[in-house]
């Protein structure tokens, strides 16, 4: 399997900020990198193994995620803008202070994770779990949830945890 | 630099800022003579790199961290769990690949740090840390990225949203982030407490600056809370 993402990794110079764009990245894991503050710009990540990788501070624009597993992921304070995540399970990953603006999350699964003050603008939740997940202080605005077969609309934080509870 | 060196630097840098701060605020001579102290003391011995920005144990964000040198990272000791072992301290993910730092255990600083703008009723800034009054200041720490960067490489950024979108949003939601950790152990007792710190280093065009800046207050301003906004490196 060639992992093209961590070959982009290995040769970046020193102090180089990842700047990624309009690629696929197919059937991949990427194991034990830190990639803090990077930019991706409408890439698409397709089963793609991301495990103990440090995103902190990056920025997302356009882009998706589909079948791809998170485990031990820190995306704290990340920035994510228009970004649809399907089918991707989010375990025991750090979330807090990420900003989510646009974007779905369909089939998608957090286990264990801490999405402590993380922040959901303009978003869909579809069939999306959080299991054991820390979702303290969580801001939500302009939010809508498919739950039997119809949209419920959140505006309000108290209500959006109680939704993504149920 | 030499001890006498540091001394003459700290006051002279200490007269500009109190008189700054005081021309630009009204806020009481001892808050003003507190803040001044907490700026200079951030200038001399902190700096301005984001990587230097302390971030509090207890506000689960990350205000400073830095460009890393991307290697594999074997130590990686699963600080995905809560945050709790992350960016205590220095706000420097373990993850990351730390600079040289001085031995006094505060970085010094890489470049000089550019200018710095305090909107009206800022109430200063220090890596939320604590004065010798025992008032403590919250800092977050916001860089804007230029999609410019994005377009060198050949990526169509057409469907971007704009710089001024972007900007606005950071505006709005540093409102909500205001208010969230009020109250919290070790957090900010009052709004009046936490600072957004606005870094316009990445933006390269510079003239685009003063929109955005714009944006960001007007976001604020929709938010419902205008106090407490620093810009940083805004000179055209």
């Amino acid at each position: 399997m060639e992992n093209k993402f961590e070959i982009i990794i290995e040769n970046l110079e020193e102090e180089e900020t990842l700047t990624l764009g309009d690629q696929t990245f197919l059937n991949e894991m990427i194991f034990d990198e830190s990639i803090q503050c990077s930019i991706f710009g409408t890439i698409t990540f397709f089963e793609v193994d991301f495990k103990r990788v440090d995103f902190t501070g990056s920025t997302f624009m356009n882009c998706e995620f589909k079948n791809c597993r998170f485990k031990e992921v820190i995306l704290r304070k990340c920035q994510f803008w228009n970004p649809t995540f399907e089918n991707c399970q989010i375990e025991r990953s750090n979330l807090t202070r990420a900003n989510f603006h646009k974007g779905t999350f369909r089939n998608c699964v957090f286990i264990k994770s801490n999405l402590t003050a993380s922040n959901f603008s303009e978003f869909e939740f579809i069939k999306t779990k959080f299991n054991n997940s820390d979702l303290d202080l969580i801001g939500a605005r302009s939010i809508k949830v498919w739950k039997l077969k119809e949209w419920v609309e959140i505006e309000d934080f108290s209500s959006f945890q109680k939704h993504l509870d149920e | 630099m030499s001890k006498r060196k540091n001394t003459l630097l700290f006051t002279i840098l200490f007269i500009c800022v109190f008189i700054y701060v005081g021309n630009n605020s009204d806020l009481r001579v001892t808050r003003r003579f507190f803040i001044s102290l907490k700026i200079v003391w951030i200038l001399m011995f902190v700096g301005l790199d984001p990587a230097n920005a302390k971030d509090n144990p207890i506000i689960p964000g990350a205000h400073g961290f830095k460009p890393p040198i991307s290697r594999p990272n074997p130590k990686f000791n699963n600080p995905a769990l809560g945050g709790a072992r992350q960016n205590i301290g220095k706000g420097v993910s373990p993850a990351a690949n730390k600079p040289p730092r001085a031995p006094s255990g505060f970085r010094v600083p890489h470049k000089p740090v550019g200018k710095q703008g305090l909107h009206r009723g800022a109430t200063g800034f220090g890596g939320s840390g604590s004065s010798s009054s025992g008032e403590t200041i919250f800092i977050d720490h916001k860089g804007m990225i230029d999609f410019g960067s994005l377009s060198d490489k050949g990526i169509d950024i057409s469907g971007f949203p704009s710089h001024e979108s972007v900007a606005f949003n950071m505006g709005k939601d540093s409102v909500d982030q205001k208010g969230k950790f009020i109250d919290m152990d070790q957090g900010p007792t009052s709004i009046e407490e936490v600072v957004h710190l606005y870094n316009f280093e990445n933006i390269r065009n510079r003239t685009e600056i003063p929109i955005l800046m714009q944006a960001v207050l007007n976001g604020a301003e929709q938010a419902g809370y205008m106090d407490g906004i620093i810009f940083l490196n805004y000179e055209q």
